[in-house]
């Protein structure tokens, strides 16, 4: 396991998408040293890695294909109503593709 | 006055036409308009009235039919806002009904709106809703619990006798404890969730809460059953839940951890588990403790921390905040856009529990992190089958303290070696059926105690809870 640093701690919030404070950075470090107290004590119980990872609590899953059942369309005035920026019947959306985006217009 | 009363007293006097669908209708709003709890994200009572009013007749059999109820806040609801209490979805109107929302309809129930949770369901305390703090009706300076502190609290002070909530952790069961009701949690799989905003999709659980226990029987018998929506429903037969409560069917072996009850120190609490045990020992049931292992008691924090914080990076991954959520001003392209509205919409406290999640994913922690949670989870669970292979109820206190005071709150990673506080985890990591009902009032606060049982043994489950609420006489409690 890595040792953390501030600019992990950073990086960890880049990989989600979201800016962290200096102050959030600090708080979220000082944490740590509970988190790795504990990762420690969850590796030194008995027996821990001879199991095999549990992912759900039973294993009952439904794999079949889902019928073809037709769906009504979504209803105009529901969609529009979604918006806070509905002109007539479109929806304004904010612009996200500009000169610097990664994605070709 | 007839909110206060249980699900099958109301229903009785609807088909009695003693009151109508529209007047509980108007008595809840009323109710509602008088909260001191902060419980309520949007309501939708227009919608509420129009319903009630195309009611015109309630047979025998419609038990809910025409009775008002609460969903919290992380339920899709057609046409309802539905935030998960956080910034990061504001303004998001659903075009769909969960399944669970489309079975209570169908049976006739009627939506008055969404009550506050924890943002993202991410807290047990029922402080970080962007609403604001949401507080116990039983000491308005104490915590009523989370997530699901609104429904508890619509519930509590009897607004409504039945709400949704979701329980993960303890979400629902907590807070029953601190509020003097009936909280369920069904077995994993056996409600549908689809149109649940996930936080932990291998713990997350549909769950309610309703003021004794042969309601809460009723309302499994509506909402379980497989839904071709969500991958993770059973297709077990459901059954006629309150059943179990009827006609008394019960096993009879129970048992209780010998290290959590050691580790009891409130006296009161202690005499009064002593005393349900007696009780219990006194109606023919055989009663004994076991030794579950106290390093994987230590191991429920932890683990869930960890399994929880990793599943929540990635259900919460799609919040984009492009289409509704907080609004960013000058993003030249949608990461910035994106990154902008993430930061603006989620709190600190959820941008902890996300960065820890994160650190536990990366390539190089993985293993040792969250692989190695998942496979304590094995073991922790390994060993509750163990217990149920000689017992068929588990019996424990649902709190082992007071609620704490909203004042005295610590929000960050607990350090403090302790297992008491995360006990009712077991039942989410093992998908099992659990419920809270009352014990006791210390201080003049309620207390619950909690019956855990085998997988799709839910009936079996109310039906030790309807002994128990035989014993306690602590139902149908209101705090008005």
């Amino acid at each position: 396991m890595i040792k953390i640093t501030k600019n992990i701690i950073r990086q960890c919030a880049k990989n989600m998408m979201f800016d962290l404070t200096s102050e959030e950075v600090d708080t979220i470090f000082n944490e740590f040293d509970t988190v790795y107290a504990q990762v420690g004590f969850l590796s030194s119980i008995k027996g821990v890695d001879e199991v095999e990872p549990m992912t759900f609590p039973y294993k009952e899953h439904q794999h079949k294909l889902a019928d073809d059942i037709p769906l009504k369309p979504l209803k105009r005035a529901l969609a529009l109503k979604n918006s806070n920026t509905a002109f007539g019947n479109q929806i304004k959306l904010p612009k996200v593709i500009g000169v610097n985006s990664d994605v070709d217009e | 006055m007839w909110m206060n009363k249980s699900i099958t007293e109301i229903h009785s006097a609807l088909v009695k036409k003693k009151v109508t669908p529209i007047e509980l209708v108007e008595e809840c709003i009323s109710l509602s308009e008088k909260d001191k709890c902060n419980c309520f994200e949007a309501c939708c009572f227009d919608q509420a009235r129009k319903q009630a009013k195309e009611i015109k007749e309630i047979k025998e059999e419609e038990i809910l039919k025409g009775i008002p109820f609460f969903a919290k806040d992380n339920f899709s609801t057609l046409g309802v806002e539905t935030t998960a209490s956080s910034n990061i979805l504001n303004g998001y109107i659903p075009i769909f009904d969960a399944s669970v929302i489309t079975k209570l309809k169908n049976a006739g129930m009627i939506l008055m709106g969404k009550t506050t949770m924890d943002e993202l369901a991410m807290g047990g305390n029922g402080t970080t809703s962007h609403k604001g703090v949401s507080t116990n009706p039983y000491d308005h300076k104490r915590i009523i619990g989370g997530s699901s502190c609104g429904s508890a609290g619509v519930v509590s002070t009897g607004i409504v006798p039945f709400a949704l909530g979701s329980d993960t952790g303890d979400s629902v069961r907590k807070p029953a404890s601190h509020a003097g009701l009936v909280g369920f949690k069904p077995t994993w799989g056996r409600v549908s969730r689809y149109g649940l905003l996930s936080f932990a999709t291998s713990l997350d659980t549909v769950s309610y809460f309703t003021r004794n226990v042969l309601d809460a029987s009723y309302i499994l018998s509506y909402i379980s059953g497989y839904d071709n929506k969500d991958m993770s429903s059973s297709t077990r037969k459901k059954e006629k839940y309150q059943d179990y409560v009827l006609k008394k069917k019960t096993f009879k072996k129970i048992g209780y951890f010998k290290e959590v009850y050691n580790s009891i120190t409130n006296k009161q609490i202690k005499e009064a588990f002593d005393n349900l045990l007696s009780s219990l020992k006194g109606k023919g049931y055989i009663v004994s403790e076991y030794d579950y292992p106290k390093e994987l008691l230590y191991a429920l924090y932890p683990t869930y921390m960890i399994i929880s914080c990793a599943e929540a990076n990635s259900n919460n991954a799609c919040l984009d905040g492009i289409k509704y959520g907080p609004g960013v001003e000058n993003a030249t392209s949608w990461v910035e856009y994106m990154t902008k509205a993430r930061t603006k919409g989620f709190s600190e406290l959820i941008k902890r529990r996300f960065v820890i999640g994160s650190f536990s994913l990366l390539s190089q922690n993985q293993e040792e992190m969250f692989t190695r949670a998942q496979k304590a989870r094995r073991l922790i669970v390994n060993e509750l089958n163990k217990f149920f292979d000689e017992h068929d109820y588990l019996l424990l206190p649902a709190a082992y303290s007071l609620p704490p005071k909203i004042s005295e709150l610590d929000t960050k990673w607990s350090s403090k070696p302790d297992f008491l506080d995360n006990i009712l985890t077991l039942g989410n990591f093992g998908g099992n059926p659990s419920i809270t009902l009352p014990l006791t009032f210390i201080n003049n606060m309620p207390l619950g105690v909690n019956v855990t049982g085998r997988i799709f043994e839910d009936g079996y489950v109310f039906s030790l809870a309807s002994e128990i609420e035989k014993i306690t006489k602590l139902s149908n409690l209101v705090k008005e």
